[in-house]
């Protein structure tokens, strides 16, 4: 019953209050800047880096190059990232020296270098490996063939042909690879001690403080079918066929 | 219009009588996990300027990979093994990348065969053929967009300017082919390699296509390298041919001495089979009852009983077995939310089919004349008219009446490729429709299934086989078997021989014709390709946007074509009227 | 007009060079194989797939028995004085902070993590295939009905409301994470069951046994759920270990398994306090975690290469 009268809240704007008193709107409107720009880094780091090399390596398919990309892609979905965290903590933080082992609580860019790294690291496997397979099958692309033969570049053909139609289908993962950049965030937040929504959902859990969790998690949803929307609008900008389909 | 010439790139000034491109010994080969398997085995062609040249073979023959090896176009894993590609005394095969670059484009022009999968679907029309224009240095900056209208218009697109902003998908085939063509052609080079460039498109727009091809490429003095399954169409467009199998010429010299006197074995089969209005209907020899293991491939042999057919229409009953009364069928297609668009598919057709006799359906792409299949198969419901079957209306039969229905009229579909199971062994798919139908023990359904193996010449080993291991062909006659094992008495064969070779195409086609003789079936024969009707039709029916336009007796239609549309449909058919050497 | 110089000789190659014989005659040497004795015979020759299948059959092994990897009790006789305590003889990867044998700990963590994976991968499969099968193929109201209960799950990420529930759940057991994971998984499943079984519906094959007058059911059960179940094959491989990692996460954030239940999740949570003295006690669950889901990825990876069919038709 508690709970039926918290959802009729929640359509209303109310989220409730945390246990420390604080009204969870309020908290939110407070975390939400830092997660923004934290996920946006990651989000430039995956998509920039794993165009990249999965481009490099659909080139190179069979290549020294290719199986490398291959096996560390592998490695990086294997490894959760709140395991990654840990290490690249222990290592760039505790040991080198070279960033700091928690964010200070205005989580300027600077600091969030290393967080947003351990946040992007499994989407960015996943990118390349999708890049990949799909430069490699636009290569073999009849119209592809047709643009060499017209006598254009080498370089051309990549660029205009082959990679623009394989950003199609990286853009369309982007859209479904938010919701685990949400539940990404919650663990790095949580490790790098960042007062971000991740991190606040993660104290939340670790005290048990239920319907915290629950609202934050609501509102992350709710962003989530936002963003899905908007991915499908890039999608149709850059696939006409879907454009003109509507 | 000063921008449009483009000055000749090479230096030394060559006549008119030393060869534009000349290969020797050519030889190709594909790395596979199995090691280079050769596709192209010491080839060796001359096209002199001005000329056409033709390449015809079947799929698998090499044509497509000599074309591609020429300017270097070859899949990854293909390579140039051995022989030389000279053009204009230049040997092709030596030039960096960077060279083959300038060569492409600006020198040889090429026209691939899919239209469909040939444009860059992410870019519209106006950006592709304006970078072509644009990397062959024909013309830059706003010189270039003009140009790019000129290229479309001379390929016959009149609305050129309202079309750039357009994508491919918004254009049909043929405008698609013209875009193609256009690019091909946008630098003017001296030789334009056409790789099939109108197989997957009506007869009609083929024709047109092929026709402004050829004026094109006479104005700019452009010589054409022919590809083609199509001897007819060799035959009509080309003065050379060079007839390819299995990776190595066969033969090769003028087009209309081999067509008139073709020496090579292989060319007198491809001569024979090649369906054309010249030839008559295939009348069964003489249904042994062991039909020969290997059934010959002299697909138009017209020397035999022209009196069958005759005999067997004095002999056939009046009544009709199958008859087709005022039949539409009416298709509502979503549009937008909740609005929708009606198209009548098939629109009050009408006709008949006596016993044992074949009647032909044909149309070109959308003129119904596979929705009209459907509808007498009961697969798509009919949304009025009649449809009736030895007498029994069938429309709406349900139950064991539509399974009685479906064990006398069944059905052999186009695609080879598509209509057999790939998870289902031969033996499994022809003994599918006994055991749906519960006829026989399990032992009896096997030794219908080495009957039926028999009747369409496999051998009974292959019952273990998967369609994957088959040809086309094969797989054309398991889904004949498969359809025969019932003992139906009609066959509905939609499109079934249009994916086929010239050769094995023949084969299918007697094997259908002694088949009928035999069992005493009834067809009803779907297709687009007249020239194949002429060979194992009755009666034809031409479509036209749903419409019959023309119903006669195959002779009545072939020699004396009443409708305007039926007339176009002949003249289109490439190599129609060629004298064929048999 | 050409000149009649260019006019070229009618040239007719030798007969035995290229024989012409028997057209489209059925090569009866070949061995004859289905799509599955085809994908098996292209899994043999990868190394990927023997590597992956030897990891995954030990971890089962250690899974079912860990009594054959150590006699060395994991919770039992965990003495303080050994707190974070480096390896030592009997012990070879160390202590934890509360004294136990690292080692110990890992192999009878492997139990747990392999329970929730495979018992929320089984879940998932059967009840993906069958929804989206029936959908898929009969359409209508069901499938509606069914698609759009499917999106509400899909637009939930999974771990997402995973932790949603688990926090209110007072019962955790491996089989209730299963289940939980189960509930957001499932229509990624059913949707791609249901698209390749509305793309096999619509195959020239399927036409052709209606109007052959197979039944529908059987149409269903005998060609088109065959022909549509690759890539739910493949897409299981891999959501198997990405369970496990899920499961990990949860019990990560305290709100997985309890603390009284070994597995590497909670190892790896209980390790944080001690990750900067003692990293090893982190480190060694982790890597077992790694490699079992790198050995489900690589797996999935050989199987999706071997059932594709476009690399399938290149040889």
């Amino acid at each position: 019953m508690q709970y039926l009268i918290y959802i009729g809240g929640f359509f209303h704007g109310d989220l409730g209050t945390t246990y420390s008193g604080r009204a969870v709107s309020d908290v939110m409107a407070a975390a939400f800047p830092i997660t923004a720009r934290l996920a946006l880094l990651a989000l430039f780091f995956e998509s920039v880096a794993g165009i990249l090399v999965g481009l490099v390596a659909g080139l190179r398919k069979g290549k020294l190059f290719d199986a490398s990309a291959l096996v560390v892609s592998l490695l990086l979905i294997s490894v959760p990232t709140f395991v990654i965290g840990f290490i690249l903590q222990y290592v760039f933080a505790v040991k080198l020296g070279w960033a700091r082992t928690t964010v200070s609580s205005e989580a300027p860019l600077s600091e969030l270098v290393l967080p947003a790294i351990v946040l992007a690291s499994v989407s960015f496997a996943y990118i390349v490996r999708l890049t990949r397979a799909s430069v490699s099958e636009n290569l073999g692309a009849d119209f592809v063939r047709t643009a060499t033969a017209k006598g254009l570049s080498r370089r051309r053909v990549v660029t205009v042909h082959v990679l623009r139609n394989s950003l199609v289908p990286v853009v369309t993962f982007l859209g479904v690879d938010l919701g685990s950049l949400m539940v990404g965030a919650i663990v790095t937040e949580g490790i790098f001690n960042i007062n971000g929504v991740g991190g606040t959902v993660y104290k939340a859990i670790k005290l048990g403080e239920g319907p915290t969790v629950v609202s934050f998690i609501a509102v992350m949803v709710v962003i989530f079918v936002l963003a899905n929307l908007l991915v499908d609008l890039l999608y149709a900008a850059l696939d006409p066929r879907i454009r003109y389909a509507k | 219009m000063s921008q449009t010439v483009i000055e000749p790139v090479t230096t030394a000034a060559r006549d008119e009588n030393s060869p534009l491109l000349e290969i020797r010994d050519l030889e190709v080969g594909f790395k596979t996990q199995h090691g280079v398997v050769p596709a192209v085995r010491g080839v060796n062609l001359t096209l002199y300027p001005g000329q056409t040249l033709a390449i015809v073979g079947e799929s698998g023959s090499g044509k497509t990979t000599t074309a591609q090896a020429i300017i270097n176009l070859l899949a990854n894993t293909g390579k140039v093994t051995a022989g030389q590609i000279l053009f204009e005394g230049r040997d092709l095969t030596t030039l960096k990348a960077k060279e083959m670059q300038d060569v492409r484009g600006r020198l040889i022009g090429y026209v691939p065969q899919d239209p469909m999968s040939n444009l860059n679907p992410v870019w519209n029309i106006g950006f592709q053929v304006e970078e072509a224009i644009r990397a062959n240095g024909v013309a830059q900056g706003k010189a270039a967009k003009l140009r790019t209208i000129e290229v479309l218009k001379e390929a016959g697109l009149s609305d050129a300017e309202d079309r750039l902003k357009q994508f491919p998908h918004q254009f049909s085939g043929g405008m698609r082919q013209r875009v193609l063509i256009g690019i091909g052609l946008s630098a003017r080079p001296k030789l334009l390699i056409a790789d099939e460039p109108t197989s997957a498109l009506d007869v009609t727009v083929q024709r047109q296509i092929l026709d402004h091809l050829a004026t094109l490429t006479r104005d700019y003095g452009t010589s054409v390298l022919f590809i083609t399954h199509d001897l007819g169409l060799a035959a009509e467009r080309a003065e050379q041919l060079v007839v390819m199998y299995k990776g190595k010429v066969v033969e090769s010299g003028p087009s209309q001495e081999i067509l008139a006197n073709p020496q090579h074995p292989y060319t007198q089969r491809l001569v024979a089979a090649a369906p054309s209005l010249a030839s008559r209907r295939i009348q069964s020899a003489k249904h042994s009852v062991e039909v020969e293991t290997d059934i010959s491939a002299a697909g138009a042999n017209d020397q035999v009983l022209v009196t069958r057919a005759i005999e067997r229409e004095q002999a056939a009953p009046a009544k009709d077995l199958i008859s087709v009364q005022g039949i539409s069928k009416m298709y509502r297609i979503r549009t937008k939310g909740f609005k929708y668009n009606e198209l009548l598919a098939v629109n009050d057709v009408s006709f008949g089919i006596k016993k044992g006799t074949t009647t032909a359906l044909v149309g070109e792409s959308g003129s119904g004349k596979s929705t009209v299949a459907k509808l007498i198969l009961q697969l798509e419901s009919i949304t009025s008219g009649q449809i009736e079957f030895d007498g029994q209306d069938v429309a709406g039969l349900k139950g064991a009446d539509l399974l009685k229905f479906r064990r006398r009229v069944q059905p052999v579909f186009q695609d080879p490729y598509g209509s057999l199971d790939p998870q289902y062994n031969v033996g499994n798919t022809i003994a599918e429709p006994l055991l749906a139908h519960k006829v026989g023990t399990a032992k009896e359904r096997q030794e219908r299934v080495r009957e039926l193996l028999d009747q369409v010449s496999l051998p009974w080993a292959s019952r273990h086989r998967y369609p994957s291991e088959l040809s086309g062909g094969q797989r054309q006659r398991i889904a004949i078997a498969r359809a025969l094992a019932l003992k139906p008495d009609v066959l509905v064969l939609d499109e079934a021989v249009s994916a086929l070779d010239v050769l094995v195409q023949g084969q299918v086609l007697n094997l259908l014709t002694e088949l009928q003789t035999e069992l005493d079936l009834t067809y009803l024969f779907i297709t687009h390709d007249l020239a194949v009707v002429r060979l194992v039709a009755d009666n034809v029916c031409v479509m036209q946007q749903g419409r019959i336009v023309e119903a006669a007796t195959t002779d009545e239609v072939f020699d004396n074509p009443r409708q305007t549309y039926t007339q176009e449909l002949l003249a289109a058919i490439p190599g129609g009227n060629f004298e064929f050497g048999r | 007009m050409p000149s009649n110089r260019n006019t070229q000789p009618h040239f007719v190659a030798a007969l035995d060079d290229t024989p012409v014989a028997a057209v489209d005659r059925l090569d009866e040497t070949e061995k004859a194989r289905s799509t599955w004795a085809d994908a098996w015979e292209s899994l043999r020759g990868k190394p990927s797939f023997w590597i992956s299948s030897v990891l995954i059959l030990l971890i089962v092994i250690v899974a079912l028995f860990p009594g054959i990897f150590t006699q060395v009790p994991p919770d039992q006789n965990c003495l303080l004085a050994n707190s974070n305590k480096g390896p030592e003889e009997g012990h070879l990867l160390g202590f934890t902070r509360q004294g136990c044998d690292v080692y110990s700990r890992m192999i009878h963590g492997t139990q747990a993590s392999v329970t929730v994976g495979l018992l929320a991968t089984v879940i998932v499969t059967l009840f993906g295939v069958v929804v989206g099968a029936l959908a898929g193929y009969y359409g209508g109201v069901f499938d509606a009905i069914v698609s759009r209960i499917g999106d509400i799950f899909f637009a939930v990420p999974t771990v997402l409301g995973a932790i949603v529930l688990m926090s209110v759940l007072p019962d955790r057991t491996p089989v209730t994470i299963a289940l939980v994971l189960s509930i957001f998984a499932w229509p990624q499943i059913a949707r791609i069951m249901r698209g390749s079984v509305l793309s096999a519906r619509n195959s020239d094959y399927v036409t052709a046994s209606i109007a052959l007058g197979v039944s529908k059911f059987r149409i269903l059960v005998r060609h088109v759920v065959p022909n549509a179940i690759a890539p739910v094959i493949v897409i299981a491989t891999v959501s198997l270990g990405t369970f496990i990692v899920a499961e990990a996460t949860l019990s990560f954030l305290g709100i997985g398994l309890p603390p009284q239940i070994m597995s590497w999740g909670n190892d790896i949570n209980s390790a944080q306090t001690s990750i900067r003295t003692n990293p090893q006690v982190l480190i060694y669950p982790a890597i077992a975690l790694s490699m079992t889901v790198l050995a489900f990825l690589m797996l999935g990876d050989a199987v999706r290469d071997a059932l594709d069919p476009e690399s399938r038709a290149r040889r």
